[in-house]
């Protein structure tokens, strides 16, 4: 199925999610407490007491469609085959439903004291940590989606037989050091108020200090990367790539979106920290890898070069 | 930055990656400032002893075109002139000419010194 085809599938099923935001406020809206506890709030009860229905029955139909869609896509996009997205879109989503599902749960025990459902949160955690568990298993046993072969592409460097090669580089996001350095400072402020929101705050920050940095090396083995701290090193074997080129990452998502002529959409493994030079690898499992980083034509061409040179591990 | 080592070359495998920064530096593609790659990285990566890429790194350091800090790596020092570099450069590839032709350093000195300036 088209890229197009499949958003037009995508668009119908999001019509749907109106129907069933409106139809679940109708259901319940008589039926439900003034205020809803509110299990996860980080600071204990200190700044929430709860949401009220009309937020609540907002996040459930947004929920509920967000579900629907994200596993409709999925499947549609893929041509029914193996996709990252099994992973990365539905998971999103459950974990975001089941955590109104619980909240539906304290709804019909008779919404209780905060105390009392704060531990129906590890059960959500739990049910959640299941699922991914479940679309990892089911990533993984089914097949790969069709793709045309593609030739290699033709590079600029030509390398002997024999000739030991090494290309290293590496990628820096300012912003997400400019928010590391922040978000410490405001867990430091935040441990005034409550430990756990310091705690909460300092994870963020974790986050954005572990995507601050991508360092690539290419060797006749093939392409290796890692991130700030150097562990985990991911390996994508030479024997493994098709081919390599430059790209552009115009706008930041959470994907980090590739807009060109031929890849609209993220769909693979990416390490894309900034916008700006990322290098696009095709490999023969049909997962492009995406990588930020600094000369992106450069690693392209010895990429390139290494898969045709004779004699290589690479598919030339 | 892009680093290849011959084995069979008859050029030693540090005087080749000296070399290769050298060149580097020259065509810009290295800059005063620029960190080298550490040389436990460089060397697992080029399949060389570590001590060789030490050896390349000690030598660009006493050509005064790196600066080598216990637990900062190699460095290229920041008030390089490249010119000097492109200088250096050219100087070893008139040595390697005249030996090739047969003439030995005196008559290349002698030379240089009868040429006009």
């Amino acid at each position: 199925m088209t890229l197009a085809r499949s958003k037009a599938v995508t668009g119908l099923v999001l019509l749907v999610a109106p129907v069933l935001g409106i139809g679940t406020h109708v259901v319940s809206r008589d039926h439900l407490p003034d205020r809803i506890p509110e299990p996860w709030d980080w600071t204990g009860g200190h700044l929430s007491d709860g949401t009220d229905p009309d937020e609540f029955l907002g996040a459930q139909s947004l929920s509920i469609a967000l579900v629907t869609v994200s596993f409709v896509a999925t499947a549609v996009s893929s041509g029914g085959g193996r996709s990252r997205t099994w992973i990365a879109g539905p998971a999103v989503s459950v974990a975001m439903s089941s955590f109104l599902w619980m909240k539906s749960e304290i709804i019909s025990a008779g919404a209780p004291e905060l105390a009392a459902v704060q531990p129906r949160a590890w059960q959500t955690l739990l049910t959640w940590i299941a699922m991914f568990t479940y679309m990892w298993l089911l990533h993984s046993v089914l097949p790969l989606a069709p793709r045309p072969v593609m030739p290699p592409y033709a590079s600029q460097l030509t390398f002997p037989p024999g000739l030991r090669v090494l290309w290293v580089d590496s990628a820096r996001s300012p912003l997400k050091l400019w928010l590391t350095l922040a978000l410490v400072a405001a867990a430091v402020g935040a441990a005034v108020v409550s430990t756990s929101a310091a705690v909460a705050v300092l994870v963020c920050a974790g986050w954005f200090a572990w995507s601050y940095l991508v360092r690539v090396r290419i060797t006749d083995d093939g392409v290796e990367f890692t991130r700030f701290v150097g562990w985990p090193i991911h390996t994508v074997p030479l024997h493994a790539i098709i081919r390599a080129s430059s790209r552009r990452v115009v706008r930041s998502t959470f994907t980090g979106t590739i807009e060109d002529e031929e890849h609209d959409e993220f769909d693979g493994r990416s390490l894309i920290i900034r916008t700006g030079d990322v290098v696009l690898v095709e490999t023969t499992d049909h997962l492009p890898l995406y990588l930020s980083i600094e000369h992106a034509d450069e690693a392209a061409d010895v990429i390139n070069a290494l898969v045709v040179r004779p004699g290589s591990a690479g598919r030339g | 930055m892009l680093f290849g080592v011959d084995p069979d070359s008859p050029v030693g495998l540090s005087d080749q990656i000296a070399s290769q920064v050298r060149g580097a530096l020259v065509s810009g593609r290295l800059e005063p400032g620029d960190k080298l790659p550490p040389a436990r990285e460089l060397a697992s990566g080029l399949s060389v002893n570590m001590h060789t890429v030490l050896r390349a790194y000690a030598a660009l350091r006493d050509d005064g075109l790196v600066e080598l800090r216990r637990g900062r790596g190699a460095q290229v020092r920041p008030t390089l002139d490249v010119g000097v570099v492109d200088l250096g450069q050219q100087i070893r590839a008139l040595v390697a000419a005249a030996t090739r032709l047969g003439i030995s350093r005196d008559q290349l000195l002698r030379r240089i010194e009868e040429a006009p300036g």
